[in-house]
């Protein structure tokens, strides 16, 4: 919905950024458009409570299986996790921060951090929890092949547990684009003290990822 | 209905007010807190395991699941209302999200509901119901829970000839470490450490499963155990070094033919599931850092009797996955 | 409702939304690009309106093939009565399975196609897309290329899911019951790529939803607060919640069915541990809410036709508001009355009591809305005509929804052609009819033209009768035991089955007296004033058609949006229609006071 002038003008393009002519202002604008991303946030935490649900009835159901399951899981991979996500959280704060006091730079640096935080995560998860495990038989439903299991519901565990960290570890990827967009249209000057309204939501979706991982974390590693 | 002019201005000019500026200094007070509550509930099941192994007092569930979600709700609070601006925003998008938290509880709460009561007016409502099934009608189970049918798969893998031949020289290994960690003699923690590495290498589910072991195990697992000796003679101790080339001798003296004749697939699952489940429940944070002594003296722990094919040593610290 | 403040304000676009640009390929080119508000909801419209035809299509096939039972021949035990079958070719067959396998797939087709496809967007995406920010006084909604977007992802899901057709077709019913779904045709694509055009299609309707709430909140023109927008908007309000919020759990459960069927998961198959239950509340956790985002525009469009077609204030405004956002609130706490038979007996009484809840609101909304007739100068056209079937068959709709909430009746009602019955005159009887009364009162602000009112009442009353021959029939034979989804049945009940299949046809010929009708008003119709029936609401003050940015200069909000005591309406014209006398005492103002300048 951005209208950029094309007047050549040496302002840089987030000064010269004017509103969609639906909109009063800029800052209704922003507003809608944050109100607009909250309510998709909802969608979101709605999504990952159909996994929090099978997580919770299952778990009743087959409590056992679920204490083999996270004796199974190594905590120092999921805390690290944590760690490194809560780290991003905060450097995609921060460049925000960054970009409403104009220091570009910073911000890029801080959006860098926060693209290789994401990365991070990915590849602890993979290479020290998913491929391990999938490689060992510790696999959903069908799937499953790990000879020493106790529990008979194990392989449940599994799913819910794959289900929920790929479709997290999918929020994830779907984030580092986004905050990768924002970093290639920083270097353009498009964001602003003035307009800022894409970091500011990717920011959002980003911390949204941490967020869900935040529960995620002591469902799947911790309570036992 | 009523008219316009009393709710004319209701909305009139946008709210500038969601422009907050949250600073560096707020957001890195933020982190750290959510850095403490990070260990606060890795301590907090910490100690709740440690409280069960060490004192034998058996935390009902519900202190670990209050206090995992509590101090993770705080998180989501802190995150939500500081790195979301939750705090500085306009309400509605708190409104939004609370109504959404709202809507999940719903969702969770009438579900639990049903699935949490079936049976409860009639018994035969209840049973199969509840427990589920095992996986037993699954096409490629072969009429057993998926997994017993893992298990059958696995006791299959281990009859293979080779991955014997390797199994039997791994619990030659396996007893020199456990030997080797009980002696007095110098070097002995040493090279109960590189043995009881080597055994756990050679024990875990990736050797069996993921890299199927080729034939000649024996003349490999020698030219590894050599290798070590070497490696420790060149860092000047010759006495672990003698240690870990004795085994290798031990090895080298299996007769096979009398050794295959008496493995037992059974014994052998036990000692592999004892390796796979070791170092879960206790030893969780000492053996990824510190050096091999420490490993040596986890490797025996609890150890009753190691002279029985398949005692219940106890394995190493890291889980099977803790090297990709 | 409204003036405009400056005639002169503005950017030259004054012509018609529906100008050409240039030459038909710069024409699609214009369409298919459009972030315009109007031209997405006509795409949306005409996009809904072949789905529509699609999924009737597949429900004559359904008609068609229980006219009459499916027989065997005792001497040549050759299977007769099969018309599908031999309709597609396999003559004389032997076995019945092969028919039933059509049928089986032909219900799922006109299920699906029908409830994804065309009644959860019908009116929101359409209507709701072409009149709220016109009622709003805006000049489009929030995020148009979000609004475009969602046209695209419904056609692109839609493509997903009609393409199972051409692998074969799907027979797990519209709801995707697990184990059906998780086990039929094992290995074939076809059921997931039509599990996968209905969750693309939430997408669409979640953009869809959120867009609406934000363009409620942000862009009411100045003067209008909550309580001056149209019912309709209210309605259209309501329902976005509801997209928002349940619309995501029907994604993560398509989403672990795609998992159960192609790697095995096993959370609903209660062979690995999973409970099938359990996808049923997962699924009816979104579906049941989309019941109320199906009814609950087709109740705005009731309270804005009706109050607008007997020009007369609509009676408790408020209470006809908040029942809407009540109805949103209930639509989430009742949606075990699905399962009662697969639930835990206290579940199913505790779901029982909350489901009569909603029984509350919706009462509300028809006694208002028949208070609103009281005394009112009713015209007596198409609109109204819909819109007096729409209380009829809700009516019937509704309260044949108590039996089926009532633990003990509703045992014996179950998976019967009472259900069918509930709930067409629900969806048809409510949504479907207050669709058409829509469509008509807001085609001349759409098209610019009028349509003819005799063909319009001729189809109304032409569809009234071939609904309700098909449907009253289906509660009888609910109530005799009937069960639903099967192929054939005992010859007893074949006369009922055969009103039921002719009520069809009959159905199907009042809806081509439609197109029709539309088809000759786009092609000949009459130049549509610019407020032909005396609406006080906003979209009445802009042109008919509206020109690209909706109004000439920014719309101030001077009155209430039924404010026919004291208000004459927006282009008043004696010749257009007629009008109600001013209340005594009262005196017909202008609808521009100056007074009211931003």
């Amino acid at each position: 919905m951005s209208t950029l002038s094309t007047s050549s003008s040496s302002k840089p393009l987030w000064a010269r950024y004017k509103p969609a002519i639906h909109f009063r202002n800029a800052a209704e604008e922003f507003d809608a458009c944050k109100l607009g991303f909250w309510l998709f946030l909802t969608t979101e935490v709605l999504l990952f409570g159909g996994i929090f649900c099978a997580y919770f009835i299952f778990r009743t159901l087959y409590p056992d299986a679920w204490k083999e399951g996270s004796g199974l899981l190594d905590w120092r991979f999921g805390a690290g996790n944590t760690v490194v996500l809560l780290l991003s959280s905060y450097t995609m704060a921060v460049s925000i921060y960054c970009i409403q006091k104009d220091q570009q730079f910073r911000a890029q640096l801080n959006l860098i951090a926060t693209l290789f935080f994401g990365a991070l995560f990915l590849y602890i998860k993979l290479a020290y929890e998913y491929i391990p495990k999938w490689s060992v038989g510790k696999r959903p439903g069908s799937m499953f092949d790990y000879p020493f299991a106790e529990s008979a519901h194990l392989p449940l565990w599994w799913s819910v547990y794959y289900c929920g960290t790929a479709i997290h570890a999918a929020h994830v990827i779907i984030g580092m684009i986004l905050i990768a967009r924002v970093l290639w249209r920083t270097t353009k000057r498009h964001y602003g003290p003035t307009h800022y309204t894409m970091v500011e939501i990717t920011g959002l979706y980003w911390h949204l990822v941490d967020l869900i991982w935040i529960f995620l974390f002591p469902l799947l590693y911790l309570i036992h | 209905m009523s008219h316009s002019a009393q709710h004319a201005d209701a909305h009139d000019h946008g709210e500038s007010h969601s422009h907050a500026i949250v600073g560096p200094g707020l957001l890195r007070t933020v982190l750290a807190f959510l850095l403490f509550f990070t260990v606060l509930t890795v301590a907090f099941a910490q100690i709740e395991v440690y409280v069960e192994h060490a004192v034998g007092i058996r935390l009902p569930w519900w202190v670990n699941v209050i206090g995992a979600m509590s101090i993770a709700t705080v998180k989501s609070v802190l995150v939500m209302a500081y790195f979301m601006q939750l705090r500085y925003d306009n309400p509605i998008n708190t409104l939004a999200m609370l109504f959404c938290f709202f809507a999940l509880g719903l969702f969770l709460m009438f579900t639990g509901l049903d699935l949490f009561s079936r049976g409860m007016v009639y018994d035969f409502k209840s049973g199969p119901v509840i427990a589920g099934g095992t996986g037993a009608g699954v096409p490629g189970a072969n009429n057993q829970p998926l997994t017993q049918a893992a298990k059958v798969r696995f006791k299959e893998r281990l009859a293979e000839n080779n991955t014997r031949e390797w199994l039997i020289c791994a619990a030659k290994v396996e007893d020199a470490a456990n030997a080797a960690a009980h002696s007095k003699d110098a070097g002995a923690a040493e090279a109960a450490a590189v043995l009881a590495a080597q055994a756990h290498h050679m024990m875990d589910l990736h050797a069996v499963m993921v890299h199927p072991p080729e034939a000649g195990a024996q003349a490999v697992v020698v030219r590894d155990l050599e290798a070590q000796a070497n490696t420790l003679r060149t860092k000047g101790n010759a006495a672990a070094a003698e240690l870990v080339a004795a085994a290798a001798r031990s090895v080298q003296g299996i007769d096979m033919a009398q050794a295959r004749a008496s493995y037992s697939v059974e014994a052998m699952f036990d000692r592999l599931a004892a390796v796979a489940h070791g170092g879960h429940h206790e030893d969780h944070g000492a053996a990824s850092s510190s050096g091999n002594a420490s490993r040596a003296r986890t490797g025996v722990t609890g150890v009753t009797g190691h002279a029985a094919p398949h005692a219940n040593e106890s394995g190493h610290g890291h889980g099977s996955e803790a090297t990709p | 409702m409204a003036h405009t403040a400056d005639t002169h304000h503005g950017d030259g676009h004054h012509g018609s939304y529906l100008e050409r640009k240039g030459g038909i390929i710069a024409t699609i080119f214009d369409w298919a690009t459009t972030v315009d508000h109007k031209k997405i909801g006509v795409m949306y419209l005409f996009a809904i309106l072949f789905m529509f035809f699609l999924g009737g299509v597949a429900a004559l096939a359904v008609r068609y093939e229980l006219l009459v039972p499916v027989t065997i021949d005792p001497n040549t035990g050759q299977v007769q009565g099969q018309f599908l079958a031999a309709l597609f070719g396999s003559d004389q067959p032997t076995s019945v399975s092969p028919g039933n396998n059509i049928y089986n797939r032909m219900f799922t087709l006109h299920g699906a196609i029908m409830v994804f496809m065309v009644i959860v967007p019908s009116i929101p995406a359409s209507l709701g897309n072409f009149l709220l920010p016109l009622m709003l006084g805006a000049k489009d909604v929030a995020f148009p290329r979000l609004n475009l977007l969602s046209w695209y992802i419904y056609v692109f899901g839609s493509i997903f899911a009609v393409s199972s057709i051409i692998l074969g077709g799907v027979d797990t019913g519209w709801t995707f019951y697990t184990p059906y779904s998780a086990t039929t045709d094992a290995g074939h694509p076809k059921v997931v790529l039509m599990v996968l055009g209905a969750f693309i299609l939430g997408f669409s309707s979640i953009l869809t939803g959120l867009n609406f709430v934000v363009t409620v909140h942000k862009l009411r023109a100045p003067g209008m607060g909550w309580f001056d927008m149209p019912l309709f908007v209210w309605a259209i309000y309501s329902s976005a919640i509801i997209q928002v919020l349940a619309t995501p759990v029907i994604g993560i459960t398509l989403l672990l069915l795609v998992f159960e069927r192609v790697l095995g998961i096993g959370i609903f198959d209660p062979a690995r541990g999973g409970d099938p239950v359990l996808y049923q509340h997962f699924f009816w956790f979104y579906s049941h809410p989309v019941v109320y985002v199906m009814i609950l525009p087709g109740m705005g469009v009731i309270s804005d036709v009706l109050a607008v077609q007997a020009h007369k204030k609509i009676f408790g405004y408020r209470a006809i508001a908040f029942a809407s956002l009540g109805i949103a609130a209930v639509s989430f706490i009742v949606w075990g009355h699905h399962m009662f038979t697969s639930m835990s007996e206290l579940a199913s009484t505790v779901f029982s009591a909350l489901t009569f809840l909603v029984a509350i609101p919706t009462a509300v909304k028809v006694f208002n809305w028949i208070g609103t007739l009281y005394k009112g100068s009713i015209a007596f056209n198409t609109p109204m005509v819909y819109t007096l079937m729409f209380l009829f068959l809700f009516s019937i709709g509704g309260l044949t929804g108590l039996p089926l909430g009532t633990l003990a009746t509703d045992l014996h009602l179950h998976d019967s052609y009472f259900v069918v019955a509930h709930f067409h005159y629900v969806m048809m009887g409510g949504t479907i009819v207050a669709l058409m009364a829509g469509i008509h009162h807001w085609w001349p602000k759409m098209f610019g033209k009028m349509y003819n009112e005799t063909a319009g009442i001729l189809g109304a009353v032409i569809v009234f009768i071939g609904f309700n021959l098909t449907f009253l029939t289906q509660f009888l034979l609910g109530t005799q035991g009937m069960p639903r989804r099967y192929a054939s049945y005992v010859p007893e009940f074949q006369y009922l089955h055969e009103l039921s299949t002719y009520g069809s046809w009959i159905l199907l010929v009042g809806f081509l007296i439609h197109l029709f009708n539309f088809l000759a008003s786009l092609a000949v119709g009459k130049k549509a004033p610019a407020n032909p029936w005396g609406g006080m609401t906003m979209e009445w003050v802009a042109d008919s058609p509206p020109t690209e940015h909706n109004f000439h200069g920014d719309p101030v909000c001077t009155h209430g949006p039924y404010d026919f005591d004291r208000v004459v309406p927006p282009h008043w014209d004696p010749k257009d229609y007629p009008l109600p006398a001013p209340e005594a005492g009262g005196r017909p103002m202008v609808a521009h006071s100056p007074d009211k300048h931003d």
